[in-house]
């Protein structure tokens, strides 16, 4: 169960354009796993991500960044320390 | 998990994710949350760089029950200010692959089986002893500072021999000599604050938002807080980087020095360059063949030379609209305007990558955007210490610490005096540059190849080389060839390897970096390796330390080993052997005799202390009357260089000319020695993608990442698959004169080539594009070019 803080970039039309916050926080909301813990500080809003596995996170993460009006993720906190599994090996490699 | 450490897991990135995002619009440093308390007090905390790129953010690594457990961008690191990308997101976990290295392995009759160190360090010597002029070192901007230093010695010092060099050969070289021509000495002059303060970005085929997303972020923010800054993205494909850009100038391959000099020519036409600024501090230079240094020119010569590359002209080369290339020539031509230009592999891997390198230089300079914050040109680096360890300490096969050159009685005197060697103990011959070095190993000794034994060391050449299959493979078939790896995972080079050493890595042992801002930043050991893995510092002095022992060198003029190390009280430590290894702290054993050299080029070093203290320190650092250090930001500029002298406002104290001016540069565009032809039609362009790093053997194994980006592909443009009767995902067959590999095709993908070009990630060792590659290469930095060559494309099942 990895748990993020991250922060994501907003174009600056979402802060200037009407209902463009609005509807943009709307939008995180929706996105599951993902909770916001702020308000954007000049277009920079801090978030915390908490999925299933590590697979889970990166589909959020993927979801962020294509969510319009995002103009970069960035971590700032991550913890792993529950993973069940190390990574695998390379598929397909010998060794 | 209990859920009182969840909540405090959540707690702490809430409180982490909050300080970042207010660092990042340019509030006041807050500490980094007190992460001990909230993760309950078992995890420990400490700083070290990103493993990744020449970024070189900062981060806070939590360490619980000697396993990294825990990742937080240091918000106290002016490079980052608390934030880290996906893959510095990963670092972590790169360390717990399934598949560490863990032994030495030995093959034998066809296997790789396992061994002692002892006896791999004596089959090592072995190699040495039998014909040492034979024994190369082939290295990386991965290796930390002490452990290049450490390499170099062993090699230049201990063998009497310039038989090394690195990886970066193959990534940054056309930086180096770029730099070298225009001022006499390596390493941008501006930093990444630059980034702050510019009106206008420009991208010189890069592709910052992938490969350095973190400076990207900080370009982005800028305009998140309201600021306008401009970004020109000027490529042969678009990128991730070009969604973020207002301008995207695309031109044919290789024409990129023709719009430098477009540009130029309108400077001058328009009366816009910066009369001041050149008849003070510049003079001209022209190409010279075999001359790194060329010609003097006059301005006449100079403008002569420019004057055909009119915009229409330039348009007719590139491909780039005439219009554009006066837009760029207007915003040159602004002084109110700040420009910086960003370049990395595009402008590097390039057959005139020295040529084009000092063209952008000279824009910059002729139009006297430089020396104010903002206004730059500055290369970036891939490795997360191609600066500090290959450029800084002169991993290569030509260079000494601290800027010298092996050529160069005066720097071959202070290495002989900093090493304690005999006058002549240095070779005033360069050894072989990279692909020179792979191709006289991968030559039968019969034939000249003169190089029976290669030590690899925290790098992959048997997928980063251009053209394996001249340069590589047949090694493999010469029982005479011998080939030594330190790594610490199985790569496409430790699979065909006779020797394989495990290695420590990140903070499973001591090091330092050197980004790509002249920044040396520090670390602790703050794990221990898997298994028998071991520091590369460590292997390399074990095997000094035996070479010592059969008295086949590795000593002073006095007879003292080379490495030899005390304690605080003046005890010999013997270091060679592992359990005393970390008796001592040999990086600043190591980095303090190293900064001895660094203040020849005026590359200043500050003693290890202050590195623990700092987030990295950017040289030359200077010591202040009292006592601190103080680091520069801008060099040549007297409001922050300390060694401009009294009066002036620039000097370019290396100058090539030995007079306090840096050189403008004409060098004519000439077209590349591939191109596409009824055979082979399309252009191949080769590059990184932003989940890998490099040839993917960490990043491959962190599993979202993995399957974020599984395998490599072909980027094609949609009329070129309709023509050919291709589909999204067919598997095509991509062949050049080289050779060929088989794989799928991606339509519209991450990034959209234009017709007639294609583009292959490198990343994948299950398809090695450099099969395909030309390794045609500069021939002052000897980089090779893998951003264009000609291919043809055919369906596999036709
Ligand atoms: S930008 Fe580079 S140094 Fe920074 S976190 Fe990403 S990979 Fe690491």
């Amino acid at each position: 169960m990895p748990v993020l803080g991250v922060v994501v970039t907003l174009a600056p039309e979402i802060g200037t354009c009407p209902g463009g916050l609005a509807s943009f926080t709307d939008a995180i909301a929706r996105t599951p796993g993902v909770a916001m813990v702020g308000e954007p500080d000049h277009g920079r809003l801090p978030l915390v991500l908490e999925t299933e596995d590590r697979e889970g996170d990166e589909s959020v993460w993927a979801a962020l960044v294509s969510l319009p009006g995002v103009l970069a993720v960035d971590l700032a906190f991550a913890d792993f320390s529950d993973l069940s599994e190390p990574p695998s090996p390379l598929q397909g490699l010998s060794s | 998990m209990n859920s009182e450490r969840r909540s405090f897991l959540k707690l702490t990135a809430m409180a982490a994710a909050t300080a970042a995002a207010s660092r990042a619009t340019g509030a006041p440093a807050p500490a980094n949350p007190d992460l001990r308390d909230r993760l309950g007090g078992g995890v420990s905390w400490q700083k070290a760089p990103c493993r990744f790129c020449g970024t070189g953010c900062h981060v806070q690594v939590g360490v619980e029950a000697g396993t990294v457990v825990a990742i937080a961008g240091d918000t106290a690191a002016e490079v980052n200010k608390g934030l880290l990308c996906v893959k510095g997101y990963h670092v972590g976990l790169a360390l717990y692959g399934a598949d560490r290295l863990t032994r030495p392995l030995l093959r034998v009759d066809g296997k790789q089986v396992p061994i002692s160190w002892e006896r791999a360090i004596g089959i090592i010597t072995d190699r040495i002893a039998a014909d040492p002029k034979g024994f190369a070192l082939y290295g990386s901007g991965q290796w930390t500072i002490p452990e290049g230093y450490a390499a170099n010695k062993f090699m230049k010092a201990g063998l009497r021999s310039n038989q090394i060099d690195p990886n970066a050969r193959l990534c940054m070289a056309s930086a180096v000599t770029g730099f070298l021509a225009t001022y006499g000495v390596d390493e941008p002059a501006g930093c990444f604050d630059d980034l702050e303060s510019a009106d206008v970005i420009i991208l010189w085929g890069n592709n910052p938002a992938e490969m350095h997303p973190v400076l990207f972020s900080r370009i982005v923010d800028r305009r998140s807080r309201g600021e306008t800054v401009t970004i020109i993205d000027i490529g042969t494909r678009r990128t991730r980087s070009t969604a973020h850009a207002q301008h995207f100038l695309q031109f044919k391959p290789q024409t990129d020095m023709a719009i430098a000099n477009g540009v130029a020519h309108l400077l001058l036409n328009n009366g816009t360059w910066d009369k001041d600024f050149v008849s003070r501090y510049c003079a001209f230079r022209g190409p010279l063949e075999g001359e790194l240094n060329g010609q003097a020119i006059t301005f006449e010569a100079y403008t002569a030379a420019l004057a055909e590359y009119t915009p229409e002209y330039v348009e007719k080369l590139s491909g780039v609209p005439a219009a554009d290339i006066r837009m760029l020539a207007g915003l040159f031509g602004d002084r109110k305007k700040r420009i910086t230009s960003l370049w990395c592999m595009g402008m590097n891997q390039h057959t005139r990558g020295t040529a084009m390198n000092t063209l952008v230089h000279g824009l910059h300079l002729l139009s006297g955007h430089f020396g104010r914050p903002g206004d730059a040109p500055t290369s970036l680096t891939g490795q997360p210490s191609a600066c500090g360890t290959v450029r800084e300490v002169g991993t290569s096969c030509h260079a000494l610490p601290g800027g010298g050159v092996v050529t160069k009685e005066k720097h071959r005197h202070l290495a002989e005096k900093v090493w304690n060697l005999p006058e002549g103990g240095i070779l005033d011959k360069p050894g072989y540059h990279a692909v020179e070095m792979w191709k006289r190993f991968s030559t039968p000794k019969a034939e000249g190849g003169d190089i029976h034994t290669i030590w690899v060391q925290v790098t992959n050449p048997a997928q980063t080389l251009p053209n394996l299959h001249t340069l590589v493979d047949p090694s493999r078939k010469d029982p005479d060839k011998f080939l030594i790896v330190s790594d610490v995972y199985p790569t496409a080079t430790t699979r065909i390897a006779d020797l394989v050493l495990p290695s420590a890595m990140w903070v499973e042992k001591n090091g330092m970096y050197g980004n790509s801002e002249r920044r040396t930043q520090q670390w602790f050991k703050q794990v221990k390796p898997p298994g028998e893995a071991r520091d590369d510092g460590w292997q390399l002095i074990a095997v000094a330390h035996e070479v010592y022992r059969r008295g086949l060198g590795m000593k002073d003029k006095d007879g003292a080993f080379l490495f030899h190390t005390v304690d605080a009280k003046g005890a010999p430590v013997p270091i060679w052997d592992w359990p005393h290894y970390y008796d001592v702290n040999v990086d600043e054993r190591l980095f303090n005799e190293y900064r001895l050299f660094s203040t020849m080029k005026h590359k200043n070093l500050a003693p290890y202390q202050e590195y623990v203290k700092a987030h990295g320190l950017r040289w030359p650092v200077v010591e202040q009357p009292d006592g601190t250090w103080k680091e520069t930001r801008w060099r040549f500029a007297s409001f922050d260089d300390s060694f401009v002298a009294k009066g002036k406002e620039f000097e370019f104290y290396h100058s090539t000319t030995e007079d306090g001016r840096a050189q403008i540069w004409f060098n004519p565009y000439t077209p590349p020695p591939e191109s596409p032809d009824g055979d082979y039609p399309f252009w191949l362009c080769t590059g990184r993608v932003l989940e890998h790093w490099h040839s993917g053997t960490l990043t491959g194994r962190i599993p979202p990442l993995r399957e974020a980006m599984p395998q490599a592909y072909v980027e094609m443009h949609r009329a070129d698959a309709r023509n050919l009767g291709i589909t999204n995902g067919e598997t095509v067959i991509v062949e050049s004169r080289r050779g060929n590999l088989k794989l799928p095709v991606w339509i519209d993908g991450r990034g959209s080539p234009p017709p007639g070009s294609l583009f292959i990630p490198f990343f994948d060792e299950r398809l090695l594009v450099n099969h395909v590659t030309l390794h045609d290469y500069d021939p002052f930095s000897k980089q090779p070019d893998y951003k264009k060559c000609a291919v043809r494309v055919r369906r596999a099942t036709a």
